[in-house]
């Protein structure tokens, strides 16, 4: 079979044009990525610590388990009860890699006295406010 | 024409030619209008945890008194590499890397009856140190007695 010389060119560039494809397609990619520590907390979970001056260490760490942290404040202390959201997103384009990577926590302080009885309860829930995003999208 | 071609396809090729764009983000600052608006010293700490949230670290401040950090990370990095080959054995390579890191943190110091003494804003390694300080002894807790 005999091919004219525009027939050939027409060839040779589609076979460029499918082999830039190629590069692009080999070269290129993204990911998505979530991380957890430990479980979600929810305001039932806060309640359930009970009243500051009538709920002992012992009958918290019976609701809520084993503290992520104790931390000694002289003859006081403190718990802290954590769980954390990690959300990573990336982009591959040939010469460039982007991404990003957000942390954020559910953190629930329990303050007790010199008799392990609750003082003090601070909770900020943000966990689930983690994103995916790209390295120039602020998060709020 | 195939010359620049396959010498734009080693310029794209990541070996020759590559730029990075990360960005991390640990927890957020408090919110603007709650920072404004929070005393300078008197409130207690009940009244601090409510107006604020749960701080990301506590510990010790005089032995019986209380520090609260509510810190952030904001880590951005730009960079880039150029590399270019000289010879069968020999290449040069350039990179450039450009980073805004560093944490944060809004901290609160409360006397030994846990109400707030004082309250700063800046980098947490200028505000605390570079490590929390360790826990007082023994000793130390009963000494300052309170």
């Amino acid at each position: 079979m005999r091919m004219d010389s525009s027939g050939g060119r027409r060839i040779v560039e589609r076979m460029n044009r499918a082999s830039v494809l190629l590069v692009c397609l080999l070269s290129s990619g993204c990911f998505l990525q979530r991380s957890l520590v430990d479980r979600p907390f929810a305001e039932a979970d806060v309640a359930r610590i009970g009243n500051a001056g009538a709920t002992t260490a012992k009958e918290v760490v019976a609701r809520l388990g084993a503290p992520t942290e104790v931390v000694q404040l002289g003859r006081r202390s403190a718990y802290l009860y954590l769980h954390e959201q990690e959300k990573t997103a990336g982009l591959f384009l040939l010469v460039a890699a982007f991404n990003n990577r957000d942390r954020q926590t559910d953190r629930v302080w329990v303050f007790f006295d010199e008799h392990d009885v609750v003082t003090h309860v601070g909770r900020t829930l943000q966990a689930q406010g983690a994103e995916y995003a790209m390295p120039w999208v602020a998060h709020d | 024409m195939r010359a620049p071609a396959l010498l734009a396809l080693l310029a794209l090729s990541s070996s020759c030619v590559s730029a990075s764009w990360n960005r991390a983000t640990w927890q957020r600052p408090a919110a603007r209008d709650v920072v404004a608006g929070l005393p300078r010293s008197g409130i207690g700490l009940q009244e601090c945890l409510d107006l604020l949230g749960a701080p990301t670290l506590v510990f010790e401040h005089r032995v019986h008194g209380l520090t609260l950090a509510y810190a952030w990370v904001q880590d951005r990095r730009f960079g880039g590499t150029v590399s270019v080959p000289l010879g069968d054995r020999e290449s040069a390579s350039f990179s450039y890397a450009t980073a805004r890191a560093g944490a944060y943190a809004l901290v609160l110091w409360l006397d030994e009856s846990w109400v707030l003494e004082d309250w700063r804003e800046g980098r947490l390694g200028s505000l605390i140190g570079e490590e929390p300080p360790r826990p007082a002894t023994l000793e130390e807790i009963e000494l300052t007695r309170r």
